[in-house]
């Protein structure tokens, strides 16, 4: 194994915007290669950002950076949603998680997830859930790792 | 959806061989996601720009773009790899393929592989065989519904670097 420095989890801060945004632009064309329906929009950078901005805003949204020798390499964001028919009525939705290339298969992932868990537990969320492309199989296979289950279906038709 | 419409060619002008070099940034950015050492450079754009040169000028090489109007939708680039041992040589071999989200679903990159092949075999080539990284299982289903088996693993390590501190 090459060199690999020790990788710490910290609540991002505004310090961190650039970076949050750049890493959810890659994530965001990531989805637009598995299918035409994730088309992204022309002006993909701003939105980015503009989504990172709201996302500090919101107190029902947690977001964490992790850092490798004091720089950013990857982020988790995640959405506290209510589930309104359902019990345990709050969950944790994971919208965002993206880990910088260079910084794969060192568990960079899993740890910001047990970090979120942790976060949204503290708030008396216990439950986890997140959202990807169904042919996205790097994260199928990576969230039934950490022990995810489908829950939800969502289908799509254009309107003609 | 068709391909109708859409004509594979060489690029024909220094405004395609540019949209050309961003759809390689963008085929290796996709390779990026499935291994750290398919990390791109920094500045990959005009890296890009040099390699599509190359593969421009360079006789063992073919590339072709989809055009759909007057529009780059799709690119692919190959070339002919020699072992002399080997009755099959030499092989044409496709190292970069890439079609626009938005023109995809309707046969491009099939027609885009159709043409190269044409263009490999008359440079010699006895077969055509692809190279795509091993986690892609979009690419692994897309070349065996067209025919293609595995032929060649790739296995790779990381060499260790000098140890510091350790």
């Amino acid at each position: 194994m090459e060199y690999a420095p020790s990788i710490t989890v910290r609540e991002a801060e505004r310090k961190d915007s650039e970076k949050l945004a750049e890493f959810v632009v890659r994530l965001k064309q990531v989805n637009e290669e598995l299918d035409p329906m994730y088309m992204v929009r022309e002006d993909l950078e701003e939105a980015a950002k503009e989504y990172i901005e709201k996302s500090f805003g919101d107190p029902n949204v947690v977001m964490l950076v992790a850092e490798a020798e004091g720089e950013v390499v990857g982020m988790v964001r995640a959405k506290i949603i209510d589930r309104f028919f359902y019990e345990p009525r709050l969950e944790g939705l994971v919208t965002d998680i993206y880990v910088h290339p260079l910084y794969r298969r060192r568990g960079v992932a899993k740890q910001l997830l047990a970090a979120l868990e942790k976060r949204l537990a503290e708030k008396g969320i216990n439950l986890l859930a997140a959202e990807h492309p169904p042919n996205n199989r790097i994260a199928e296979k990576f969230f039934a790792k950490e022990g995810f289950k489908p829950l939800l279906m969502r289908v799509y038709r254009k309107i003609e | 959806m068709a391909s109708e419409g859409i004509v594979v060619r060489p690029p024909a002008s220094d405004e395609e061989l540019a949209k050309a070099a961003n759809f390689l940034v963008r085929f290796y950015r996709v390779n990026e996601e499935f291994d750290p050492l398919y990390t791109i450079v920094d500045e990959a754009e005009p890296v890009a720009r040099e390699m599509i040169q190359r593969y421009a000028e360079d006789e063992n090489s073919i590339l072709l773009v989809a055009v759909s109007g007057k529009r780059i939708v799709g690119l692919i680039h190959g070339e002919v790899r020699h072992n002399p041992i080997l009755r099959a040589s030499p092989l044409g071999v496709l190292m970069e393929l890439y079609v626009h989200p938005s023109y995809r679903r309707r046969g491009v990159a099939r027609r885009l592989i159709e043409e190269a092949a044409k263009r490999l075999r008359e440079k010699g080539a006895k077969a055509i065989a692809a190279e795509f990284p091993h986690l892609n299982e979009i690419a692994v289903s897309f070349y065996r519904d067209l025919g293609f088996r595995p032929l060649t693993s790739v296995y790779i390590k990381e060499l260790e670097e000098k140890q510091a501190g350790r």
